[in-house]
Formats: C-alpha cells, structure tokens, sequence
C-alpha cells in the first residue's frame, strides 16, 4: 500500500472519530436530579427523575392526557403532562423517570418510565 | 455472600478445582510438549478436565432434576424463576432465566466446546487448553461465590416458586440463551489458538485451524441474535426488532468483532497474509465476550437497561463485581504484553495489496465492520458510565447508515474481483464492469435525486412517497432522507445481484459467502421498508362504534381467559365485510400487568396490533354538556337500557351529580367524588376527571366529566396498530447469513480434514 493510502485511512478514521464524537453529544439526554436545574438546558431533551405525588396525578383516559407532579429530593415540584396512556402500573410505583423538554414552568414528556419494586428482583 | 460447600454445590466447587488444576497441569506439560512420548502431565491434566466438565455437566443436570422434580423451590434460584403452573417448556428453559443459572449454562458451554480440543488436542498445545481452563475457573469462580443452590432463608416449607417472569414465556425464549452461550464459547476459541500461535511463534497454522471454530461460533451468534430480534417483536410489544439497548449491543460487539475476524482469517488463508490482525481480532472477539459478561452479569446495566437481569443490582458492592471487571483486564494486559514481544514471529508480507483486488475490500471491509463495533462499543460504554446523561437509540441508527452504506459498497463489489488483482476471463471482466456500472448509476442517479429534491420539496415529496408508499404524508421532507434511503435501496439491490448471480455457476459447499452477503443485502432492504410503516393509536370500548386504522375497523368484543395463566381481550378487524378475532393477551403481575402483541403475518406486510392499556369490568363513560348549555345527555350503560346523564359538576370539591335513569323505574340523582365510588343498583361508579377546555380529546365548546363504571363484560383496550412492510425480506435475509455461514463453516472443516 502507497502512503497516500495511509494518509486516506488516517484522515477518514479521524473523520469517523470527530463524527462519533458529534453524534455522541447531540444523541444524549442529560440527567436532572433537581428541578432548580431544570431550566438551564433549553429546549434540549432532558431526563428527571423525581418521587409521583400520587394525589395531584389527574387522567382524561379518553383523550390520553395525564398530569401529575413529581418531587425532587429536596421537595421541590415539577408539573409533568404527559399525551398517553397511563402506564398500568402507575398507580403501584413511587418514582417515575420522565424524558422530554422542560418549557414555560412545565415538563412536557415524551415518555415516562416508572421505577417499580420489582416482583422479579432479587430479595436477598 | 459467604462462601459455603454444601452437597447441592459441590459439583461446582469440584468443577473450579480440577479446572484449576487442569490449568496448572496443562502449563506443566507445555515445556514437555515437543517430546514425542505423551507426558504424564498433559495426560492427569486432560482426566481433570474432563472430571471438571462432568462436574458442571452433573451440577446442571442436578439444577435441571432439582426445578422439574417441583418440590425444591426452598432453592432461592428455582424459587424466583419457576412455578409449579409454568409449563414444561418454561421449567425447562428457567435454568437459564436468571443469572446464576445462565452463568452455569456459560460455563457448561465452554466446557463442551473445550472437550474436542482437549480429547484430540488436534492442532492445539497444552498452552492452549491452559488458556481454556483459566476462562473456566473463570466462570466457576462466579458461580461458586453466587451459586445457583443456594437456599432460601426461611425455615418455613416452601411449596411453590413466583414462576418464570411472563415476558420469557415464549418459545424463542427457550432457546435464546442456550445459542447464544454457545456462540459466546465458540467465539473465544480463536483467542485461545491465537495465544497459542503467538506463544510457539506459529502465525499461519493456528488461523487454518480455528477458521471452521470462528465460523461455528460466528454462525450461533447469528442465530442467537436473530431468535432475540423474533422474541423481542412478538413479545415486547413497541413494534420493533432491535432497541439499541445496551444488553443487545453486548451481544452484537463480539458477533460484530466475530464477523471482522472471519473475513481476516479468509484473507490470511487465501494470500497468507493479516496474521497480525488476526491475532487482534481474535483477542477483540474474546475480550468483547468478556465485556458483555461485565455488563449483563455485574449489575452496572440495572439502571440503564430494560431487561438487566433484576436480581443485579446488589453486585455493585461485592468481590463479584471486581472479579467480573478485573479478569478482562487482566485478560487484555496478558495479550498486549503478548503481542509486544511476540508479534514479530508472526508472519508478514511487505508485498502492497493490489488496489482492484479481493483483497483490498476485504481489508477495507474488515476496517469497517470494526468501526462499527468500535461505534456500538462507544455508545454502549457511554450509555453504561457516563455519570450525567443518557444516549438515544439516534445515535446508532445515524451512525449506521454512513457505515452501512460503505458495506454494501464493498459487499456489491468483493464478488466481482479477483485475489491479487488477477484479470480473469472476458466474462468474468464483464461482470466485474457490469457491477462497477450499476454501483456508478445508484451513485449517479443518487445525486441527481439529491440535487432534484434540493431544488424543489414538490420533488421531494413526490419521491418520498413513491419510494416510501407507507409513510404518512408530511410537511416537509428533508431532501437527505429521500436522497440517503435511494442510496441505500439501489446499494442494497446491486449488492445482492452481484452476490447473487455467481451463485448461480458455484456449487452449493462454496456459496457460503455469497450467500451470507446476499442476505445482509436483504436485510437492510427490509429493514429499511419496515421502518417506513404507518402507526395509529386506537381506544376501543365495549360500547363504541368500530375505530378505524388504515384500511381496517377495529371494535371490542370481549375478555377471556387465554394460555399459559394469560388472558385475552378480543379485537374484531374488519374490512370489505370480512371480520376477523385478533386475540390480544396479557397478565396481571404485582407490577401491573404485561400486554403482548398480536403480528397478523402477510407476505407483503405485517399488521402488527400492541395493546398499551386493557381495562375489563369497568368502562369510562364521557359525559359532556355541549355549547355552555347545561342540557343533560343520557349515555346509554353498555349492554343494558339504563342510562345515566350528567346533572351538575362543582369543580372546587371536584364532585359531580348524575341521573340514573332505567324504564320502568324512577330516576335516581347520586353525587360521585374521585375518592369514593357510588354504589346504584349494582354498579360502582367514580368520577374520573372534568372534560372540556384545553382537556385531551375534548370537542370545541364541550364541557363535562369522564366517569368511570364498573360491570361484568364492559372493557377498553387502548391498542397501536402498525404496518410492518415487507418485514420478512428481513427475516429471510437473517435466514440466508444464518444459512451461509453454515455453508462456509462445513466447507471450511472439510478443507482442514484434508
């Protein structure tokens, strides 16, 4: 192999390496612990994690809308909405992890993922 | 954790000590080796191997005794993975349901794979099964610290187990793991030659021989792959066959390191040349194992993963973990160390690689085939550690297309050229230039596409919907996705041309590449197609009119009780007149319940209905006022002449009052709360919540309250109907690179046997 073909290899494996670099960031959801936090990031997509205050969760089943409140560590509260259905197991589970985009003092979510004690998790 | 022997785990402890001796033994005997008498050493260390198998062997099929014998659930394993009502297809298969007992099916497999090594030693040095024994006392070490028998702790008697977890109750499930611990054993094979090769300073004899052992374990890891792809569409329910999820990924790195190495060893055989790479690909597949391991057994993915194994994430503290994390940095730290002093024995050639060459798109492709496992590496690794933030499946989906795009470049031309560059036959030339004029017509039809859909989005949009007549319409289409997905369709279609017409002059022992490559090609096309497909969300109830989903109407009908302890709602589809019952199953957990999907297979496309919500005995009524007028509406209840009306709402103690109303009876006014349901003649009935304003669903001007009432036979399932376009060009593609690799696997064998 000539030189030039080196020289191709390296330039296109640096290419590669910047393009996964670039993907890498514009691909990932930072995690939010504290709902302080939750306005630094824009429009991007974030993910929070917080306890459901179950009596503040309202459902219109037929138009699949469900609100409800999650909490920080510290107590502080975040309305999340949410068009879709109530996850079946909503109601049992303490903690919800909602990815989406937090704007105008709102978390809109685009999926919500319940943190459930787990019949199939070990009790050791 | 503490250490214990007890008569249920001894086996294994018997297992980790001759496997440990064995080891010792094998590096005893390797100095011997060259002496023509067989030394004592090698030979006590093969009777300890083969004792240490018949341990496993023997623990597993106590294991096996223990869960089908139904009365030893006071084994914390069987207890939490089996159930008397599971059927015998899932009893079996709960051997390998959770961690312990799939640790002990690894370590089986590795044992067996080891056997014909060890009883021929064909080929193979003692240094060689010293390797093989350290990743077996590397397994039994695991499974001896968290071992499959150990018991409850309770002094009650036991009598039943939780029972297999619902999600694995399916066929594909039964046999997943199983193929998959194979191919994971047959991958780490060429590792183990490879130390041999670079320890004797043999750098050609070991890739002939661990070129069918490569191929074998490259062929079960497709399969593996693929049952996973099958299981996870008929049974998770999102629609799709491959999440990027990192225990996936796990899996795909090594068949993906696997696929590089099998395509080296091709090279090194053919030109006698890329020993080195070899020797590093083969290490990359053995280490990739090792890492999946880490990953899927060491509890870092609980958090991350959907289907960690839940009884994890109490590894985190333990000696497990270390020794899941250490031992393939150990494992890595001996095959650097090994490669910088013994590389130079390997041999190389300093001849250039002529550039129209079989050879030169093999390296190419091998380059390839690594940078995508480097990239699932990297965002498997990233998804696992990174402390702050969380990576979409979009970046493996975007950072596949320009990979993929290269394969099939390389794919469509790797048939068409000769080793070394030779000019072959005018026949041969002309379909080598026939393949290199159908790629430069894809390449220039493609930027004419592009430059067409840059100038104008009406052309945009009407290729868009020519080539994807699935998608809905949109707004505005980007002028990449037309222009990337032309690309792709007329690569994938060169690429199985070129691969498929030489197969038409070859007998069938030598199509195995071929026949391999054709099918990627298919794949990608139905993977591209499948991905095209429509999706709708429907709510259907017991009282309702059909719902329409495409060309279908879709209605409830009613609950009954399915197999294996599931039950069913049933869905009527209809279309032209003709009905059809589509049975939708789930089950009722502790955490809710399970929905499984419902794939109505065609050739042509699958509809694919996902129920997400199922509620039976209870229906929600909406009961609206229209126009700010406060005129009650009577709702008719579901199967009966009774009827309710809404009366009046007081937002503040969120409380309405209805009017229930049956012929021949008086009307009867009741106010219902959220909180207490209100009993009248034989219904419950709640308030649910207010309708109306900016509410989901709402009509303009519509004000009211969702109600919901409970009553035998009233249901709602709330389902997503897909179409899944020509999915089983996917499947039939899987099918030939399944095929093709067993092809080359047995042509391979049979040229080491002569």
């Amino acid at each position: 192999m000539n030189k030039w073909m080196y020289v191709a290899g390296i330039v296109l494996l640096a290419g590669f390496a910047v393009l996964t670099g670039m993907e890498l960031m514009n691909a990932s959801t930072p995690y939010v612990t504290r709902v302080a936090d939750l306005s630094s990031f824009g429009d991007r997509q974030i993910q929070f994690k917080g306890t459901i205050l179950h009596q503040r969760t309202r459902y219109h089943a037929a138009g699949m809308d469900l609100r409800f409140t999650l909490a920080d560590d510290k107590g502080k509260t975040v309305d999340v909405s949410y068009d879709g259905p109530k996850p079946g197991n909503f109601d049992t589970c303490d903690c919800a992890v909602v990815r989406g985009v937090y704007r105008g003092g709102r978390f809109r979510a685009e999926q919500v993922f319940l943190k459930c004690p787990s019949r199939y998790q070990g009790k050791k | 954790m503490k250490l214990y022997i007890s008569a249920d785990n001894l086996p294994i402890w018997v297992a980790l000590a001759c496997a440990m001796g064995a080891c010792v033994g094998y590096l005893i005997a390797w100095p011997m080796r060259r002496k023509d008498a067989p030394s004592s050493a090698a030979s006590v260390a093969r009777t300890l191997y083969y004792v240490s198998f018949g341990a496993i062997l023997a623990a597993s099929l106590y294991l096996m005794q223990c869960i089908l014998s139904g009365n030893r659930f006071d084994i914390a394993y069987i207890y939490y993975n089996s159930a008397l009502g599971d059927g015998l297809e899932y009893r079996i298969s709960s051997f390998w349901a959770g961690q312990q007992g799939s640790l002990l099916l690894w370590a089986l497999m590795i044992g067996l794979v080891g056997l014909p090594i060890a009883r021929k030693l064909s080929g193979a040095s003692p240094v060689l099964m010293a390797f093989w024994c350290s990743l077996m006392s590397f397994l039994l070490v695991l499974l001896v610290v968290d071992d499959p028998m150990r018991r409850l702790a309770t002094t009650q008697p036991v009598l039943d187990g939780l029972g297999l977890n619902p999600l694995l109750k399916n066929p594909w499930m039964v046999i997943h793991p199983p193929v998959v611990f194979l191919g994971y054993a047959l991958l780490c094979v060429p590792a183990a030659f490879a130390v041999q090769g670079l320890i004797e300073g043999d750098g050609e004899h070991w890739a002939r021989v661990c070129q069918p052992w490569a191929l074998a374990g490259w062929t079960a890891m497709t399969a593996g792959l693929v049952l996973g792809m099958i299981w996870s569409y008929d049974v998770l329910g999102w629609g799709g066959y491959w999440g990027w999820d990192p225990v996936e990924n796990a899996s795909l790195v090594p068949w993906l390191f696997g696929t590089a190495l099998i395509h080296g060893l091709v090279f090194q055989r053919e030109r006698r040349r890329n020993a080195t790479w070899n020797v590093v690909l083969a290490f990359a597949t053995f280490l990739s194992v090792l890492y999946a391991t880490y990953l899927t057994r060491s509890g870092v993915l609980t958090d991350v993963s959907v289907h960690a194994f839940g009884d994890t994430s109490n590894y985190l503290n333990m000696p497990i973990y270390v020794w899941l994390k250490w031992t393939p940095i150990a494992y890595a730290v001996i095959f650097i160390a090994l490669l910088a002093a013994r590389s130079q024995l390997l041999p190389s050639s300093k001849q250039p690689v002529a550039t129209n060459s079989r050879e030169m798109v093999l390296l190419i492709g091998l380059a390839v085939v690594c940078l995508f496992a480097v990239m699932v590496l990297v965002g498997t690794t990233y998804t696992t550690f990174a402390p702050k933030a969380e990576l979409r499946a979009s970046f493996y989906t975007r950072m596949s297309i320009p990979l993929t795009i290269a394969i099939l470049v390389l794919i469509a031309l790797s048939p068409l050229l000769k080793w070394g560059g030779e000019k072959g036959h005018w026949s041969e030339n002309l379909a080598l230039w026939s393949g290199v004029a159908a790629l430069a017509i894809v390449a220039g039809l493609t930027v004419v596409v592009g430059i067409t859909c840059l100038a104008s989005q009406e052309a945009a949009k009407t290729l868009f919907g020519w080539l994807l007549p699935e998608m809905p319409p949109q707004a505005h289409v980007s002028p990449v996705v037309p222009f990337g997905l032309f690309l792709m369709l007329g690569l994938s279609a060169v690429a199985l041309l070129a691969n498929w017409i030489p197969m038409t002059r070859l007998s069938l022992a030598r199509c195995g590449a071929y026949l391999a490559h054709a099918g990627v090609a298919l794949m990608i096309i139905g993977m591209i197609f499948t991905a095209t497909g429509r999706s709708k969300v429907l709510v259907l109830r017991s009282d309702d009119v059909p719902q329409r989903a495409f060309d279908r109407y879709y209605s409830f009908k009613n609950v009954r009780a399915g197999d294996n302890g599931k039950q069913e709602i049933i869905i009527i589809a209809e279309r032209n007149g003709k009905q059809v019952a589509v049975p939708l199953s789930f089950t009722q957990t502790r955490d809710g319940a399970i929905y499984f999907p419902h794939a109505r297979s065609h050739f042509l496309s699958d509809l694919y209905i996902a129920p997400e919500m199922i509620r039976f005995d209870r229906l929600t009524l909406k009961m609206t006022w229209h126009g700010g007028q406060l005129v009650p509406r009577p709702v008719r209840i579901p199967g009966t002449e009774a009827t309710l009306a809404l009366t009046g709402m007081t937002v503040e103690s969120r409380e309405v009052s209805l009017q229930y109303a049956k012929p021949g009876a008086k009307p009867v006014t009741v106010l219902v709360s959220q909180d207490n349901p209100t009993e009248v003649d034989g219904y419950a009935i709640s308030f649910l919540d207010f309708v109306g304003g900016r509410a989901h669903g709402a009509m303009p001007g519509e004000v009211g309250a969702s109600i919901g009432i409970t009553g035998k036979g009233f249901g709602e399932a709330q389902i997503r109907v897909s179409t899944k376009p020509l999915i089983n060009l996917l499947w039939i593609g899987t099918l030939l690179i399944f095929t093709g690799g067993n092809l080359a696997w047995d042509r391979r064998r049979e040229e080491n046997r002569t």
